[in-house]
Order: C-alpha cells, then structure tokens, then sequence
C-alpha cells in the first residue's frame, strides 16, 4: 500500500483522467478512473455476492473537491480512485458503525493484482476517526494493469453462494466494452431533437416538424437525464415502453427520431425536447442553472383521460392520452387517440409548473386568488413564448399575417389539437380574443385559476405586441419608402427576415422580463400587482436604458387589465420599482452582509457554472459532494444569514418572535447601466404563525416572508417583504398585513361556497381542503367548457 | 293564529307537512337514503298518510312539493299508498317539464351522467367495465348498494372515496318511480306546476290566504350552467377501461418491456409511492365526479317562502350557493323577502354549502326557528356542520332543532313519536 501522497502523484492531475462509469448489480452508479475500473467491478461483484445493494443516493465516488484550501490538496475522490457505499448506514465517526457482513469486507479486502498485492484500503480501519462507506485504492495504475482477482474468501463466507471461479467473472468484465467512456473530443454544447412544433394535428404539415436545440447532457436510455427522467409507464394498465436511447449513434446523428405518432420513443423524446427547452429558457433567463432536488419523473403516457398535471409530493409530470369527441372532434378524426405529451403547448405548460414550484415552493398554497392564477399565467406565457424561438415558425406566420401578428393564429393559441378533440371548436386557450378590448372589471369576477391567469396572459400579450409593433415601425417605413403602408402581395423575404428577428428578440425580452421578475417576488402570498412591480423592477435592473419602453407599455397593460398594485400612488414604472433598500439618508439603515458571507456564496455557485450536466450528479445532488449541499452547509453551519435575518427582523418586516427560515438562496448575474457585469444575492427569509386559525385558512399554514437582494459588497438592495402582522409595524404596513390575511380567509371562505365537495367528503377533506381542491390534477381536470351549449 | 310545521323523522331526508290557517295543507318533500329512529320511509309514508286520514277523509294535501329529483327528497313518493291521497296541485321545478325542451336537455345530462358515474363505479370495483357499461340503472342501483355497504373506512380512518361517490351516484339515479307518483299517481288527478324564480308571487288558489314567492330555480342561463353536470366525458371512459383489466387502447404492444428487459434499466423503475399517488387521483376524480352531478341537481330545488301574515317559513330545498347568492343581492327585493324569515328548512341537511354564512350571520333575523332534518350518516361525518349549527344557535332568540333530536321544552315545539310539531305564529 502506498502512502496517500505517492498516491496522489502516481494518479494525479486530480479531476482531468478519464473517467469511466460503471453500473453496479443494484443499479447505482459509479464514476471512476478508467484503469480502476475493474477493481471497482471486483468489489460489486462481491457485494452481489453477499447480497450487500449499494443505494444510488447514498454511493459515490469521483468529486472534485479540495480537501483544505492551505496546502489545495484533493480528496481522492477528485482522483476517482475511492468510491463511498451506503453513507447512510456507514457513517463517519469515533466508533465503527456498518452495515457491511465482515466476511464481506474481508473479501474486499482481499482483492489482490496478478502479483497477489491486496488493491484496497478500507475506512473502518482507520487509526482515528471510522470511515466505513469508504474504500480506496491503495496501489499505482501500472500494478492494475495485469487484473485482479478475488481471492481471500473462505467458502462458507458468501451467505450460500459459491465463490467458484471468481477470475471468469472477471474476465467478462475485461472483455465489456467501457460504458459511455469519455469521447476525445469532448461532449457537443448542444443536441439537436426533433418536435412537432406544437402538436400532431397541425404537425400534419411539414413546416410544423421542426428540429430544435437544448442544452446537451449525457443520456441514459429513457431519456434520464440530470433533471428530466422519463419514464414510460402506465399507471393504469400497469405497462411500461420501451425508452428511447437518444445517445444512440443513430439517433444522436438523426436528431433523434422523426415525428411520428405510432411511436411511444418518439413521444418520449419530444417530450424530453420540450422540457429541456423550458429549461433552457428559464436558464437563460435568470442567469443560473436549475436544479431540483431530484430528477423530475415525467410520464408520457400516465393514464387515459383529457389531463396532464405536476403533482407535487412525487415531483412527476403525468401526461394523458384519449379518444378525441366523437361528436365535435374538430379537425381530428372522430374518436382519433390525442396524446397530451405530443402537446409542445401542454409539455411546456405542466414543465413551467414544475419550475416555479422550485423556485417558489410556496406559490402552492393558493393564499388568495391570484396565487394559483399566476402559476397558471406563467405556464401559458412560457409556452407560448416558446413558439416564438421556432424560425421557421414564426417567418410563416409573419409572411401570413403581414407582419400583423395579432391574437390569433397559431402562435399565439394554446394546445390547438387539445381544445379541438374535447370538444370546445377552439385553441384551449388564447392570449385575448381578437378585436376585443380588455375588461377592467373582468379581474375582480373571477376565481377559476385558468381564467382568472388568461387576463394575466393577455396583458403581458398586449405589452409584447405594443412593443414589437414599435419596434418594427421603422423597418416597414425603410420597406415602403417611407410610408409605413404595405402594398398587396407577399412581403419581401428579407423584410420578413428582419421582422422575425424583431418578434424573437422582442418575445425573448418579454420572457425575460417575466421570468427575472421571479427573482423580485416575495416568498409567499404573491398577487398580480406584486408580479407588476416585479417585473418592471427586473427589467429595470437587467435593462436600465429600455430603448423600447417595454416598461410603459407593460404598465399601461396591465392597468387596462384591472391589475395594478395596491400599495403605490403611481402606475409610471418609476413608483411601480420596488423600493430600494438602502438610502444614504435614512436613520434606520439596513445592515450588511458580512462581505466574506457573500463572497463564500458567490465562489460556490461560480464552481457550479460551465459544470457539466450529467445524470449521475442529480443522483449525488443530496450527497455531501454537490456544490447546492456545500451551499446550504455553509448557512447551517455558520448560521450566519438567520443571525443577520434576526438582528434586521424589524427593517426587513419580520416578526420578532417566530423562528426565520432562511429559504431560497443563490446569486444572480446581470449587466448594470454601465456595461459592468454586476452580481447579487437573492435571499428569502420565511415565517410561519403555528397559533393561526387552521381551519379558517383551509388547513394553509399563515406565512409571511421577506426577499431580499444584497449587492455582491453585502449592501442590501431590495427588500420585497409579506409581512405578519405584528405590534412594531408602522401602522400602514400592519393594515396591509391585516388585510392580506383577511384576504385569505375571504377566498377560502369564497372556495367553500362553490365546494360541493366539503359537505360530503369527510373532517379530514375539510382540514386539508385547500390543498386538496388546489393540486394541479384536480385545478386542471375542472377546466370549464368553452361553449356552454349543449 | 298560526301554521304549523311538522317535520317528520325521516332520518336523512326531508318530509314536512305544513297546516296553514286555514286548514289547507302542504307537503314539501318526502325521501330519506338513511332511515332514522323513527323506522323505514314506508313506516313514515304509513304515519303521513295516516295522520292525513285523522284530519279528514279522504286523506288530503292541497299541495305536494318535490323540490329536487334526489332520493332524500322524493324518494318516499315511490310507495302505494300515496295513490290514496286526494291532492290538489303538485309543485315541480321546471326541469321536470317535459313539454320544455331546454329542461329535457338538461335532465337528460343529469341523468345520464349520474347513471355513467354509477356504472363507472361498478365497473371499477367489479372488475369487468364492458358487463358495467351494459347494465341497466336498476341493476347498477342494486350494486351501488351493495358497493357503498360494502366498502370500508380507508386504513388512516379517512373516508372511502369510492363508498362516497357511489351513494351520491345512487342519490341522484333517475327515482323514476317516485316520479311517476309526482306526475300521475296521486289520487284526484291534480294539475302539476312546474315553478321557476319570478318576482311576483305564484298566482295559486289552493292555499288560500298564503303568499307563495318562488325564489328558484332560475332559468337564466349563468346560474342554470350551475345545474350542468361537470365537464369531462372522458373519466367515465378511463374508469371503465382501467376496469377491464388493462384492456389496450394504445397501439404500442410492440413496444412493450416484460419483467426481464424492464431489469435491464433499473433507473426506470418508479417508486412505488408515485404510481399509488397517481391511481389515488383516480377515486378523487371519481368523488368529484360524484359531488359535481350531487351539487348539479341540488341547484334544480324549488326554492319557496311561504308567507302568511307575519309568518315567513322559507324552504330552500338543498340550492347551493348559485341559487344563493342570486338572492341575496344587496338592496334586492328576494333580499328584502329573505331578511324577514321566521322559520328556515335548513338547507341540505345542514351542510356548510348550503346555507351562506351572509344569511345565517347577516340577513336571518332574531327569533328565528329552524330545523334540520337529518340523521347521522357514519359516511358524511360533515352534515350538518357544527359550525353552521352552533352559529346558528348562537343568534339572539333563535331555536334550532334537529329531527333525530330534538330538545325537549322548547317554546312553540311539541314532540311527537315519529315527528316534530313546530308553531310558527303568523
């Protein structure tokens, strides 16, 4: 055995070999250097032997991670010489604490090279402190050369099953090809997949196939990737389809397969396409990668019915298939099968769901009546704005229209086929209805979530197309020799060319703006008017100059819509700002943040950034090598941002005597007005009153909660608080606190009325009855009919 | 002088016998789905006709009332001896019209959405759609019965959804024979009315000296789309087809993994929790299913307010909050009517959605009287609601009163063995 050092230089550089992953008898994965790889295979093929399964979440090996920043040795893990099995029932500490046979360690232990030289060292013998997850190779590359083999194992040992000829069984895993060894020239930034550009029946026509690019990742066969895993089985029948390999030579070199609706791996694959894209979208948007805490399970074909939804608590997406109306089919064929994972409009829909309930878990619990509208909006705004990045699709539209993009077409309609099939004669939704202009009083009528979030749609619609129209004026004058008044026939390509940049570029500043504001939303308990001076302040920030007047045009929106905020005295985008935090002024100055705090946060997402995506780090996400762990640690164990939170509870809103969770935490990346890239933190603190009336709310927890934004030196920035009422509040603030409390109970008590539901179905529906009505399958199967008459 | 309300103890179910000054007498509902104390729908129907046939003979109601097509209200009426009875006029809801086209259309939706549900139903737990979707409604009644006996609490003690959605689905099953008595089988031949909301009084004769307001139901088309069964033909499909046992409607047999190839790529393999969250959501659907045609009839009740002299008596039938809230509008005449109340019928036995809390808090007056006709049901643990109930008490003057318990030595109540005599002075 070689001392750790000479390890090191006999392995080393650490993290820049070539890696090789292995998958083990239970499934679980392990990267490691590829000329270890059979002594890894050794130690697997024991643990089968013993019936020992290695648990995907709790077993690792290659990281790259410092061990001290002083002398910038790493682990050996950087080196993908160690791999840990079962942390969870092998933990680190003073005592030996296993899980692991002891005939099992020993025959681990006595793996030997041809030369009979045992290869590793284990954890639990460790003079200090125990590490018995951990095993480690004890020798060079070169000493590996020639195989292993296993050979200290009594015969009884193996729990009944014979160790008879352990060099055959090494000898086929010689012979394997090296699973998804790294290619020498390194992975593609991007995959190519083919979709239907919105869903099989307008995708009869050719231009509606298009291809798309996301965001590449390695690919297990499913697609299982880092954030996505499609799985396609029914949970009705009970059957599961074959998945789709998109890393398959022939498929990789195809853009995967081509559009065709008898083929449940093509689903597959265009249902991965499209989450990927929403991915990809929102990405760019905020500046940071999206993680979730553990892959998304998407479901193609979930189950037979005129559905698909997020459900929360299994983090999956189910998609629904069924006959479409045999009476009112539209321009489906009566009774044809309408797959809603074929949807580019429903696929992009239940994905944005999934992601704002990462990036606002607690937007699930519908606290007043916009909170599940705005979920709704959000999904719709993204798929729709995503047929604004298919080029070919909007040049066509734009030639059609001629240049008038207006509410209808394509485009701008949502899930065309869906709508048709169930009978309604129309898109499911829209993003206005042609010629009619917007009603004011419309927002205080309604309560169902999907049409409550269309008036949302429809203004942040009207703000794209004002600003796109002003953005395209000079160009129609250049056109028309300064008219501005297009003469009869087909545009010129090249004016029609430049038009579509104008839309894309307009389309994905909107998107933009609406997803950044994301990051200006409080914790909890949003509404329409929060998201107005959310969005204006993200693109104020993101945007200084607005050469466009986006902002204008998305006040003047939205106040045609009836939403406005209720707390600000003037609809100009100025007051609707949020207000800034720091004033030089003030008496009462919001502290910092220690800088050494954020410059520690700061360098850990950096790590994350340019970091390839692959699946195997979603299964080490919970493990302690993952940079979002690292992150958290770093709060917990300093507790340095609740201490902050509890110092400036009063500035910051807070309550002074419930506990502060400190929720959402990362940094974001934009340019400032001087062309200098500028980067912050985004932080929300959150608070629940557990004395609160339970039952009034409908079984939701009273929360309140403040985000705040600190610049990268710690001075505080924005502070967007939801505060609970309480005695230190100024008197106007703990008003609106009152009232907003009082806002929920008054929706709940709204929601009981049309419940048919609560009279009937028991103490424990009536406790819960909020979740229970508001989890997305059920929001969703409620769809009202578009056309009333029988 | 007064009238005199006697609520009989159906269990869960309505039947009130109203004596007016002078003399003349109504009948508002007779049905039961759970008997109480008191026996069997047909030993009441026995006392009923009975204690009608002690005032006079031949026995006589001036006027029958059947406020909605559900058994707790009408089902009583499907017992022979009510061809006894001589009766005046029968009061239907306007969606009993057959001559009306709009109301044909609507009940027939009604109908048969209550009839796929029950089959659905049956299907999903006999194990075999295609013999369910045959079936005809009196078979698919006996196996309702049989499903909702038969179907125990979930293991957390929660309700069975299914053991819900199927008695709702046999609540609102067509009653056809009770509505045959309704529509031919009183004797006397009596003319049938078929009431919709209007803002005059009913221009009646058979209850001399009693103003009649119809508050519902309506036949404007926002509040009649609260009587649509809900959207989403497609459940019925997928409850039948997961019944048959994995019966093939994808295309995609060749495409299919068996066990051995399903081990090739153990990162497919979902957690088990997921898959019964997913099929969870098929019983939920099916209970929504089920609470959306219940809360679609309810919204067909006649809705009356009995006026005699001081004496307001309003019986809602089981309307919702549709029906509602289109009376209480502010500064409204129905409004006005309602702000003068002396006895309420609580709505639907008392269920929290059947009564706004406006009305119980705001717009009933002090001193009011109101009863709920009610038994406990073991499945819906929430009728009547104990909020609903003790806010009620809790009004300045008020008495209110169950049927399957009634207190003794209240003011104005006299308790008999199978009812309750209450005095509403006019």
């Amino acid at each position: 055995m070689l001392p750790t050092e000479e390890l090191r230089a006999v392995w080393g550089p650490p993290c820049q070999f070539r890696k090789a992953t292995i998958t083990l008898h239970s499934g679980a994965r392990l990267t490691v250097d590829a000329r270890a790889v059979e002594a890894f295979q050794a130690i697997d093929w024991v643990m089968e032997s013993f019936g020992y399964a290695p648990r995907a979440k709790e077993t690792g090996a290659y990281h790259c991670r410092k061990v001290s920043d002083e002398e910038g040795l790493y682990s050996m893990h950087s080196y993908g010489i160690a791999a840990d099995y079962n942390w969870g029932t092998n933990p680190y500490g003073a005592e030996l604490q296993t899980d692991m046979p002891a005939g099992m360690v020993t025959a681990i232990k006595g793996i030997r090279t041809a030369s009979g030289e045992r290869v590793f060292k284990w954890g639990g013998d460790y003079s200090g402190k125990k590490d018995p997850t951990h095993f480690e190779v004890g020798i060079a590359p070169d000493d590996l050369v020639a195989g292993v083999n296993v050979v200290d194992v009594a015969p009884g040992d193996a729990a009944g099953v014979a160790l008879a000829s352990p060099a055959t069984k090494i000898e086929a895993y010689r012979d394997a090809p090296l699973e998804q060894a790294e290619s020498a020239y390194g992975p593609p930034p991007r995959r190519r997949i083919k979709i239907f550009a919105f869903d099989p029946m307008l995708g009869r026509r050719r231009q509606h196939r298009i291809t798309i690019e996301v965001p590449y990742e390695e690919l297990r066969p499913g697609p299982h990737g880092e954030l996505i895993s499609v799985v396609d089985h029914d949970t009705k029948t009970g059957r599961t389809y074959r998945p789709v390999d998109l890393d398959d030579r022939t498929l990789a070199l195809n853009d995967g397969l081509d559009p065709l609706v008898d083929d449940p791996r093509f689903h597959q694959q265009m249902v991965y396409g499209v989450c990927m894209k929403v991915v990809e979208n929102v990405e760019r948007a905020l500046g940071r990668l999206l993680h979730f805490d553990r892959p998304l399970i998407v479901l193609p074909h979930a189950f037979e019915g005129e559905n698909a939804f997020f459900e929360r608590k299994t983090h999956s997406l189910s998609f629904g298939y069924f006959h479409a109306d045999p009476d009112s089919p539209g321009q489906n064929m009566p009774g044809e099968l309408v797959f809603t994972c074929l949807s580019q409009d429903v696929v992009a829909h239940e994905m944005t769901h999934a992601i704002v309930n990462m990036l606002r878990p607690h937007y699930n619990e519908p606290s007043n009546k916009d909170v599940f509208a705005f979920h709704e909006a959000i999904a719709d705004i993204v798929a729709i704005f995503q047929h604004f990045t298919f080029p070919g699709v909007l040049r066509r539209a734009i030639q059609d229209s001629r240049g008038q993009l207006g509410r209808s077409g394509p485009l701008v309609q949502l899930a065309q086929q869906f709508g048709q099939a169930t009978g309604s004669g129309a898109a499911l939704r829209a993003v206005g209805e042609e010629g009619r202009p917007p009603d004011r009083s419309l927002y205080e009528k309604l309560h169902e979530p999907h049409d409550l979030g269309s008036i949302l749609v429809s203004a942040v619609f009207e703000a794209f197309f004002d600003t796109y129209e002003g953005r395209i004026a000079d160009l129609l004058r250049i056109a028309t020799g300064g008219s501005g008044m297009l003469g009869e026939g087909f545009l010129h390509p090249d004016l029609v060319n430049r038009i579509a940049d104008e839309a894309a570029d307009t389309a994905q500043m909107v998107l933009t703006a609406c997803l950044r504001a994301f990051e200006y939303l409080p914790p909890v308990d949003v509404t329409f008017g929060d998201f107005l001076r959310a969005i204006v302040t993200a693109d104020r920030e993101a945007n200084p100059d607005d050469p466009f007047g986006l902002r204008a045009n998305i006040a003047e929106a939205f106040l045609a819509h009836g939403i406005y905020p209720r707390d600000t005295v003037s609809l100009s985008p100025e007051s609707l700002v949020w207000p800034v935090a720091t004033r030089a002024d003030s008496e009462h100055r919001l502290a910092r943040l220690d800088p050494d705090l954020v410059h520690r946060l700061l360098e850990l997402d950096a790590a994350a950034w340019g970091a390839e995506r692959s699946a195997d780090g979603a299964e080490e996400a919970q493990a302690e090598y993952e940079p979002y762990s690292a992150k958290l640690e770093v709060i917990q164990k300093d507790d340095q941002l609740r201490r902050y939170a509890e110092e400036n509870y009063h500035l910051l809103r807070l309550h002074p005597d419930l506990p502060i969770d400190v929720e959402g935490l990362h940094s974001i990346l934009h340019i400032d007005a001087n062309g200098q890239p500028r980067r912050e933190i985004v932080c929300q603190f959150t608070q629940v009153d557990g004395a609160a009336d339970a039952k009034r709310r409908g079984g939701m927890p009273e929360r309140g909660g403040t985000t705040v934004i600190f610049a990268s030196d710690g001075r505080p920035r924005y502070v967007i608080p939801k505060p609970l009422p309480h005695d230190e509040l100024d008197p106007l603030t703990r008003h609106a606190a009152e009232a907003r409390l009082a806002a929920t109970h008054a929706f709940v008590a709204a929601c009981d009325r049309r419940d048919p539901m609560l009279a009937w179905a028991g103490a424990d529906y009536a406790a819960h009855r909020m979740a229970r009505r508001f989890n997305f399958a059920m929001v969703h199967h409620a769809i009202p009919p578009r056309d009333a008459s029988p | 002088m007064s009238v005199r309300v006697r609520m009989y103890n159906v269990g869960f179910g309505d039947a009130y016998l109203l004596t007016f000054p002078s003399g003349a007498k109504a009948l508002v509902d007779c049905g039961s789905i759970k008997a109480g104390a008191a026996g069997s729908m047909t030993d009441l129907v026995d006392q009923i006709v009975d204690d009608l046939a002690a005032e006079g003979a031949p026995p006589r109601l001036d006027v029958v009332v059947a406020t909605h097509r559900h058994k707790d209200h009408v089902g009583g009426f499907s017992r022979d001896r009510w061809s006894e009875v001589e009766v005046g006029e029968v009061w239907l809801s306007w969606i009993e019209d057959p001559t009306d086209d709009a109301a044909r259309g609507l009940q027939a939706r009604q109908r048969g959405f209550a009839a796929s549900l029950g089959r659905a139903l049956v299907g999903m737990h006999g194990g075999d759609g295609l013999a369910a979707a045959a079936m005809g409604v009196d078979e698919v009644e006996a196996r309702l019965e049989e499903l909702a006996d038969g179907l125990g609490m979930q293991a957390d003690g929660a309700q069975q959804p299914q053991a819900l959605a199927a008695l709702m689905a046999l609540n609102a099953l067509s009653n056809e024979r009770a509505m045959r008595t309704l529509h031919a089988g009183f004797a006397g031949g009596p003319a049938r009315r078929f009431l919709a909301r209007q803002a005059a009084p009913l221009d009646q004769n058979v209850l001399p000296g009693v103003t009649v307001h119809v508050l519902g139901p309506d036949t404007r088309e926002e509040v009649m789309k609260k009587m649509d069964p809900p959207a989403g033909k497609s459940f019925f499909r997928a409850a039948a087809a997961g019944a048959g046992a994995g019966e093939a409607v994808l295309p995609f047999g060749r495409f299919e993994l068996d066990e051995a190839q399903l081990a090739d790529h153990p990162h497919l393999t979902l957690a088990p929790q997921l898959v019964e969250t997913l099929r969870g959501l098929t019983d939920e659907e099916a209970l929504l299913a089920a609470t959306g045609i219940d809360s679609a009839v309810n919204n067909t009740s006649v809705m009356l307010m009995f006026e005699v002299g001081d004496a307001h008596l309003l019986f809602p039938g089981d309307a919702q909050w549709g029906p509602w809230e289109v009376n209480m509008e502010q500064g409204s005449a129905t409004r006005a009517l309602l702000e003068k109340t002396t006895f309420y019928k609580i709505g639907h036995h008392g269920s929290h959605n059947a009564t706004p809390v406006e009305f119980a808090e705001e717009i009933l007056p002090d001193g009011f009287i109101a009863t709920a006709s009610v038994a406990e049901h073991g499945r819906f643990t929430e009728i009547p609601e104990h909020d609903l109930m003790e806010m009620l008490r809790g009004r300045p003057g008020a008495r209110v009163l169950r049927s399957d318990d009634p207190p003794a030595g209240l003011d104005g109540v006299t308790i008999n063995p199978k009812s309750v005599d209450i005095v509403v002075p006019t």
